[in-house]
């Protein structure tokens, strides 16, 4: 963490300042949140890739405390906790400092200035292509109107996988690996392998309960059976809980071939990247010779016809499948801003759908996405910033 | 007169005894005058004084100032270390070799990795429990949990036997060093998949140094890296053999060039070459070449087809190399 004083501070306020305005004007709600939140809030959205580097601590009245690491799941809290299941669409601005600690990088900023948006009630391309547009404002309005934009979508990666019969946590295994096989840094057999050794896969369908009439007497052969190694210490878990689980995961798991069928088109789509247009019809060719059904393509189509309508600039976006952020998280359109300063790629943030989150924080089931940019890359980007600010915060801007 | 440099050696545990081992075999053999005292010196390093300490506690000695250099687990090490320190680690040193592990109950056939263990804490949550991990590696095991997107856990420390935390009911998953995973076995635990925290093993590890001249830390980082250099030579010399062999030849050059021909026996740099003065004929040179351990038996073949004769082997006690690496560690 750092002082920031001088024309520094001026900057970093009149950034925020003007990053506000674009968004206010687009009728974003502006809104501010504690900086302190019970470490839960935290631990419930990112299922794991930011509560590693939580600023956590025990408060003088014993409640588990976190430094907050970014705005979505205070801005979605609020939102949970003020409207009524009804009131959508809701759409909130935000600007402030966040935390993340970096193991083992004493280089890093550990405290950097975000500002963002989110937008609660509308599961549309158009409310995707909306959001895309008002970061783009934004950018514009911080002088990076030639900022690159790198658009995923893990909805269709989702469906796609999903049309092989694969399960939740073996779809989230596979997209979590997918950039490493699109770079051809492993294998699909490695893949493979790794999910046999994670019982995401079963080789020799050993748990199929063939002629065994329902769960229940599947259940009473299974205590049978694994009587004995089920009298050792149980870790206050009963054999009853231990066999229904392994009942599910077995039931979860799926069979080497379809995990290799769905993976291979997914990687094959995950290889496009280039000019949307370009990759939507080679998608549909990857497709077409697949058993996929080639309508998972239709929402992205038409998101990308929108963006094209709303006149976003074609030569700054690239539609990258393999492009994934936040696998626990995110379940649509995702995207990152980026810019090249000299032979440096500066990222600069980044967003997405995340149609889950205000249920797993308490509300209905109602969609919501939004993007945060970091206030002291988009300096560093415009070099406005001194060298050593802008490298120091290269690591800052992950996940929003 | 200047400042000793103030070793920090484990005062006990698995790493004492290694420990001292080690500094018999690099000639630094620590003088302990009886085991009841928790200082030492070393003949061959007069300017540095001994200090036991607990292993848990070395790495925070030399954070604090109040020791410069010491031996300790790896896993000791990062556990304690502050993140933003200068304790670093100056060399590796091939003993004391463990696993920092997560296992979790035989009686869990359901669990089989840490996914496992995540997907399980979301279960625990929903009953309105967490998974305790018993451990004395808290901060090691919660950031591998949370990195391996295990949410919902209680870390339980403890400081007495951690097999017997589930079996005693105070934890349901232990995280736990071992080195064969024999006594986790006999305590109905077993390993899971991605639950290896970390590889360690005994390390020396140091404060930074000033290499400026003028600076008081002169005299300690020269006793610092007197310690590392004979330490790192030491360790160096593992890895090789020094050959010798009778060889006929014209002259010195001929032999030379000779060997320099056979890959196998060309040594670190190349034979060194000596005129034997045998009493029963002129011609005979003595060839010596340092060889890699597992080139030993390749190179006296080699050596015998060329017309070697009484080849002798001896195991080097240091190999020094053109620069001291502990030494750019130190500053």
């Amino acid at each position: 963490m750092r002082d920031l004083s001088g024309v520094d501070l001026d900057r970093v306020n009149s950034l925020r300042a003007s990053l506000g305005g674009v968004m206010s004007a687009a009728g974003y709600v502006p809104i501010e949140t504690p900086i302190l939140e019970q470490v839960e809030l935290f631990v419930r959205k990112s299922g794991g890739d930011i509560s590693s580097s939580l600023y956590s601590f025990t408060d003088p009245g014993g409640v588990k405390i976190s430094l907050r690491p970014e705005f979505t799941s205070s801005v979605i809290r609020h939102y949970v906790e003020t409207s009524r299941s009804d009131a959508v669409p809701a759409r909130f601005s935000y600007g402030g400092p966040v935390f993340r600690h970096d193991y083992g990088d004493g280089g890093a900023y550990r405290q950097f200035t975000q500002a963002g948006a989110e937008f609660v009630g509308d599961a549309s391309p158009e409310a995707d292509a909306e959001i895309l547009s008002l970061a783009l404002d934004c950018l514009k309005s911080a002088g990076l109107g030639d900022a690159v934009f790198t658009i995923g979508h893990l909805g269709l990666v989702h469906k796609v996988l999903e049309s092989f019969g694969l399960s939740e946590p073996v779809k989230l295994f596979v997209i979590a690996n997918m950039g490493e096989l699109a770079r051809d840094e492993s294998e699909i057999s490695d893949l493979l392998d790794r999910a046999q050794a994670n019982g995401l896969v079963n080789d020799d369908n050993e748990l199929q309960f063939n002629g065994v009439e329902n769960d229940e007497q599947a259940q009473r052969m299974l205590l049978t059976l694994f009587g004995d190694s089920l009298a050792a210490p149980l870790g206050r878990r009963t054999p009853e809980q231990i066999v229904a689980r392994l009942m599910r995961k077995a039931r979860d798991a799926t069979d080497p071939e379809s995990f290799t069928n769905a993976v291979s088109v997914a990687v094959e789509l995950s290889r496009l990247n280039g000019p949307p247009p370009e990759v939507l019809d080679a998608a549909a060719r990857v497709l077409s010779g697949s058993s996929v059904r080639s309508d998972v393509l239709d929402g992205l189509k038409a998101m990308v016809d929108l963006l094209d309508r709303l006149g976003f600039p074609s030569d700054q976006t690239r539609l990258d499948l393999s492009f994934a952020r936040g696998v626990a998280y995110y379940t649509g359109m995702v995207f990152e801003a980026h810019v090249m300063n000299g032979d440096r790629k500066v990222a600069i943030g980044g967003g997405g759908r995340y149609d889950d989150l205000v249920q797993a924080l308490g509300g209905a089931d109602v969609p919501a996405l939004g993007f945060a940019f970091t206030i002291e890359q988009i300096l560093a980007a415009n070099e406005t910033l001194s060298d050593d600010q802008g490298a120091a915060t290269k690591r800052s801007q992950g996940n929003v | 007169m200047s400042n000793p440099l103030r070793l920090a050696l484990p005062s006990s545990g698995a790493l004492y005894q290694s420990a001292l081992d080690l500094m018999n075999a690099c000639g630094l053999a620590v003088l302990r005058s009886n085991p009841r005292r928790y200082t030492a010196e070393i003949r061959a390093l007069p300017g540095v004084v001994v200090t036991f300490q607990r292993g848990s506690d070395i790495t925070q000695k030399i954070e604090e100032g109040s020791a410069d250099i010491g031996i300790v687990g790896e896993d000791r090490f990062l556990e304690s270390r502050r993140d933003d320190g200068d304790t670093r680690v100056v060399l590796e040193l091939g003993f004391g070799r463990s696993q920092l592990v997560m296992a979790v109950p035989d009686s869990w056939i359901d669990v089989s990795s840490v996914a496992d263990l995540a997907d399980l804490s979301v279960g625990f949550r929903g009953r309105g429990a967490d998974l305790r991990v018993a451990t004395k590696y808290p901060r090691l095991t919660e950031h591998h949990l949370l990195s391996h997107g295990v949410n919902y856990f209680s870390l339980v420390q403890s400081s007495g036997t951690l097999e017997v935390a589930p079996a005693m009911g105070f934890a349901d998953v232990v995280a736990d060093i071992t080195e064969s995973g024999t006594t986790l076995r006999e305590n109905h635990l077993k390993q899971v998949h991605d639950g290896t925290i970390i590889r360690s093993q005994a390390c020396l590890v140091s404060r930074r140094f000033d290499d400026d001249p003028e600076s008081p830390d002169r005299s300690q980082l020269a006793s610092a890296r007197a310690l590392a250099e004979m330490i790192e030579a030491h360790l160096a010399a593992k890895n090789y053999y020094s050959i010798t062999a009778n060889m006929h030849g014209e002259n010195a050059d001929e032999v030379g060039k000779y060997i320099l021909s056979h890959s196998d026996i060309s040594g670190l740099r190349g034979p060194s070459i000596s005129a034997v003065h045998a009493h029963d004929s002129a011609g005979w040179f003595a060839v010596t070449v340092i060889v890699e351990q597992e080139r030993l038996l390749p190179a006296v073949e080699q050596l015998r087809e060329i017309g070697g004769t009484s080849v002798t082997v001896s195991k080097p006690d240091y190999v020094f190399h053109s620069k001291c690496q502990a030494h750019e560690r130190l500053v």
